[in-house]
């Protein structure tokens, strides 16, 4: 009876689990884009076959955003698992469609797919083209590189010429004769990625002629340059006519992104400039690049004298203070270390990088902060302690051997002062 | 007597003076766009040349776009090339001159892409191709240019001298386009098995000869190894000293950025590092450079430098007492040096058993040894006057000071390593650690020998104050003795070369080994008398050297100098 009843609990058990798979990929169609995103995650962390199979059969007929969701769910599982519903789509009415399909087959190492790929890469309307590209990661074949060498046409939208030529130049390790010759035809078009094609000229022997073009183009504001600037190579000098517009681009970093990509360009450029463009960005209104600029400049000759970082130091910043104890220390210099320790011991939005730019110091002085922080209200500070205290004792310890689980303590575990006794007693016997 | 000994070291000295220098040769930067421009846009429009690009088509010359930079350099001058015949030799071809010197810029061009789209992997003798070319270009009308670029093969010489004279004949200027070497570089001293072209030596330094020691007790890897040393090779140096041409260093961008170490870990930092003397002060390193002289000339002018004559006697004393593991490979004579065969140092037997008790006695003698040798050096370094002598040989020699003491620190450790850990790894008394520590599970194996690791100097000695070490009773004095030695070693060298050669030092790191499990080894030879035929000339083995890429091609100096 009890056998007869467990069998019974299976069953419901296995068809709620597929009854909640099928919603799932039912609500990956949603025109909810929340409903849409958590039905995406909940799948992607579900290893089980059987999503496959589900996804592969309603993928045809969801629409765009669920769809480009769908297509990370297949790419990201094993092709032994999806093969069979790659090889089905490759009859899809979609070009895209069949293009993801023969290009995951190509990776897998059917060759025979590459004349498939190349058709449906031509064959897709533009409005398609940027997700074909982004299908087709680490392929490496010259029918396909022809192909994409199609989308430079003059009704294709900047963007998608930007990612073509981006494409172009992964797939080819470099520049070729054929892809100059569509750029200069791009060109002669007069259509709207004229100033990608200006930009990706700038290499060839005529670049003068397209740098004036494109730095009236761009004198415009930055909003440009940010469309085009993938197709800048990083410590290349490039005609001068364009200094002008990298800098005010520098200046108008939008984020710790921009200021890494733009710092080689610019320095490149106009080396005598890049100090007092960062400089510029200590004063901004977002905390984040302000911390970006100071890191930039510690990297920089004369970006930042000891006295300079001595003097945020004091700042009543908090930011700006973990910002230049941090560039202190890794110039060898520990004197923001108080600084840190009194901000990692007090509660507030700070507290966490303060914890981990604590972590940084590998010193005794900071262990004591860091074991008080493993009991903190907040989980993140208690995972930064954690994930600190580990890196500091590995350091300072290098002869001991260290399995920290054996503590027993866990940053979200509820009962934490029993490890944290164990830790300090460790600690105790050692200091 | 002594009057004499000074007079001998100012008359060396000014010797030295007149001797040209690698600084005087070595262009700053280190991309390949600078040098074309620089050598193809040089001269006026109306001067008639003959440019012949001499191609040591390399795997690492080809990924770093030469063809294309060469291609846009072309265009980009063409103004300026238009009375310039331009040729083309590859280097390792039976007959080299692949294009001769012809008006036909295009055919340049196009000949060198191919040319490099097959990249050789062999070690190549550039000098005879190199004279091959001088003989070619001897009949061109207008100014004579040899464009050498060649990253890898700058280190199998044949006769360097004869080639000078072979372009000075011919009055070619020769231009070199090349990478950086590394300092006093012992790679090729420490592999002397290594195959090389018929009737070549395989070399590399910066110097004409090794002239910082290498090879200390406890250090994995020669510093010499792994420190850019601002210049190129010797023989390509001494190549456009000789014929009043330039040397261009060049460098991918991925290479320039700080690395705390290339084979030690880090116990300081996570990459971030930023270390105060990353970016090197230029007229510190070009004081530091060496001398693009005659090889024999170099001799003579070291032989007589006090500081090289302390540094030598010293080094080679480390080497009988197994503080470093070759002896220096130079004698000294009464008026200069000569080249020797390079010996190994004493080898103290400190790893190949698990006798700790034997091996912490035996380190703690050479430990004295090494103190003694250190004190021996200082006061002889002491009684050199102000200005006489060369800068690289007193920063060797420093070098050797502060090299000795931190070999001391090293031998300690080991000592107490082998006395304070050891034992409790193994014997019956092993202390059960207290959680989160845990004891080594050693798989029930007993220790046959003793391995060790660095961790690197990249921070300095002071924060490994904070470091629990084997040693506890002798070793925080000695720290601090090496703390000051190093700290006012980096006050007076720090931005230089030499700065960088002592942060690619460390404090060994040591731990038990177990005896291995080999497998049956393959027969070196089939035994039938079919064998296949090798190659001709040896592949150049890949190196990892102080470029962060690992690649054959040199290091680059911090800072992108």
């Amino acid at each position: 009876m009890n056998a007869v009843r467990l069998a019974i609990v299976v069953v419901l058990t296995v068809t709620a689990t597929a009854q909640k798979r099928e919603d799932l990929v039912e609500q990956l169609a949603s025109t909810d884009a929340g409903i849409r995103s958590r039905a995406y995650s909940a799948l992607q962390a579900d290893r089980d076959p059987e999503v496959v199979a589900l996804v592969g059969k309603r993928i045809a007929e969801l629409p765009d955003p669920g769809l480009r969701f769908a297509l990370w769910i297949l790419q990201g599982r094993p092709i032994d698992d999806t093969r069979a519903v790659w090889t089905k789509l490759l009859g899809a009415e979609r070009a895209w469609l069949r293009a993801a399909a023969a290009a995951a087959l190509l990776r897998a190492g059917e060759r025979v797919r590459s004349g498939v790929l190349a058709k449906a890469i031509a064959a897709a309307p533009i409005g398609d083209r940027q997700d074909v590209l982004n299908a087709l990661w680490s392929i490496e074949d010259t029918a396909v590189a022809d192909a994409v060498r199609g989308y430079l046409v003059a009704d294709a939208p900047l963007p998608l010429v930007v990612s073509t030529l981006d494409h172009l130049q992964q797939l080819e390790k470099g520049r070729s004769a054929a892809t100059e010759v569509a750029v200069r035809a791009l060109l002669a078009a007069d259509g709207k990625g004229r100033i990608a094609a200006l930009t990706w000229l700038l290499h060839g022997a005529d670049a003068k002629v397209h740098a004036k073009e494109l730095a009236t183009a761009l004198a415009a504001g930055p909003a440009l340059f940010w469309q085009i600037e993938t197709l800048l190579a990083p410590g290349r000098k490039y005609p001068e006519e364009l200094t002008e517009a990298f800098v005010q681009a520098l200046g108008s970093s939008r984020s710790p992104y921009d200021i890494n990509r733009l710092l080689p360009i610019v320095r490149a450029q106009a080396p005598d400039r890049v100090v007092p463009t960062l400089r510029q960005l200590l004063t901004h209104t977002n905390a984040q690049l302000r911390a970006a600029a100071v890191q930039a400049l510690a990297g920089l000759p004369g970006g930042l004298e000891a006295k300079d970082l001595q003097a945020m130091l004091r700042a009543d910043d908090p930011e700006q203070q973990l910002a230049a104890a941090t560039v202190l220390r890794r110039m060898d210099d520990p004197s923001g270390l108080p600084v840190v320790l009194a901000l990692a011991q007090k509660s507030g939005t700070h507290r966490v990088p303060a914890v981990q730019a604590l972590a940084g110091f590998r010193s005794r002085e900071v262990v004591d902060t860091l074991l008080a922080a493993l009991d903190a209200a907040e989980l993140p500070v208690r995972t930064a302690a954690w994930s600190g205290l580990q890196q500091v004792w590995r350091g300072l310890f290098p002869y001991r051997r260290f399995e920290f689980e054996r503590s027993g303590y866990q940053p979200n575990g509820a009962d934490r002062a029993a490890a944290i006794a164990v830790l300090r007693s460790f600690w105790n016997g050692v200091r | 007597m002594k009057q004499i000994a000074t007079l001998a070291i100012l008359g060396t000295a000014t010797f030295a003076q007149d001797l040209p220098t690698a600084a005087a040769v070595t262009e700053p930067g280190r991309t390949l766009t600078r040098p074309l421009d620089v050598v193809l846009g040089g001269g006026s429009k109306d001067q008639e040349r003959t440019i012949l690009v001499l191609l040591d088509a390399s795997a690492t010359l080809a990924g770093a776009g030469f063809a294309e930079a060469f291609a846009g350099a072309v265009a980009q001058n063409r103004a300026h090339l238009q009375k310039t015949r331009l040729g083309l030799g590859v280097i390792g071809r039976k007959e080299p001159i692949v294009v001769a010197p012809t008006g036909s810029h295009d055919e340049v061009v196009t000949a060198l892409r191919s040319a490099i789209a097959t990249p050789a992997g062999e070690f190549l003798n550039i000098y005879a191709d190199i004279r091959t070319a001088a003989a070619a270009l001897a009949g061109q009308p207008g100014e004579r240019i040899l464009l050498l670029a060649t990253l890898d093969n700058g280190d199998a010489e044949d006769d360097v001298e004869q080639t000078v004279t072979a372009l000075h004949k011919a009055k070619v200027r020769c231009e070199v386009i090349t990478s950086e070497a590394t300092l006093a570089d012992s790679y090729w001293a420490a592999r002397s098995w290594q195959e090389k072209p018929r009737g070549t030596t395989l070399t590399g330094p910066d110097n004409a000869v090794i002239d910082v020691p290498w090879g200390f007790l406890f250090q994995i890897v020669p510093a010499n190894e792994a420190t850019p040393a601002g210049f190129a090779m010797w023989g390509l140096s001494r190549l456009a000293a000789g014929s009043s041409g330039r040397v261009f260093l060049f460098a991918s961008t991925t290479q320039i950025r700080h690395q705390c170490s290339t084979h030690a870990a880090c116990l300081f930092c996570s990459g971030d590092h930023l270390p105060p003397d990353d970016v090197w002060y230029d007229p510190l390193v070009d004081q530091l450079g060496p001398l693009a002289a005659p090889r024999d000339d170099t001799l003579k002018a070291l032989g007589g430098d006090p500081y090289f004559r302390a540094m030598i006697d010293t080094w080679r004393a480390a080497a009988e007492a197994g503080l470093v593991s070759s002896a220096p490979g130079l004698r000294l004579t009464q008026t200069g040096a000569e080249i020797e065969r390079i010996r190994p140092g004493r080898d103290l037997d400190l790893t190949d058993s698990a006798s700790f008790d034997r091996h912490a006695k035996r380190a703690e003698e050479a430990a004295a040894k090494a103190s003694q040798l250190g004190q021996q050096l200082q006061e002889k370094l002491d009684r050199i006057g102000k200005g006489q002598g060369l800068p690289r040989c007193e920063a060797s020699a420093h070098y050797l000071r502060v090299l000795l003491q931190l070999t001391r620190v090293n031998l300690i450790t080991f000592a107490g390593w082998c006395r304070e850990v050891a034992p409790g790894l193994f014997g019956k008394d092993a202390v059960v650690p207290v959680v989160p520590e845990v004891s080594p599970d050693w798989g029930g194996q007993r220790p046959v020998g003793v391995g060790f690791t660095n961790l690197g100097l990249c921070h300095g000695v002071r924060p490994y104050f904070a470091v629990e070490l084997p040693g506890k009773t002798t070793l925080p004095a000695e720290l601090a003795l090496l703390d000051a030695q190093y700290a006012a070693f980096m006050i007076r060298w720090g931005k230089s070369q030499f700065g960088y050669a002592l942060r690619r030092n460390g404090i060994a790191q040591f731990w038990p080994t177990f005896p291995g499990v080999a497998g049956k080894l393959p027969r070196q030879r089939p035994k039938s008398g079919s064998d296949p035929q090798g190659p001709v000339t040896p592949k150049r083995p890949p190196r990892e050297g102080g470029a962060s890429t690992g690649g054959s091609s040199g290091p680059t100096t911090g800072g992108g100098r």
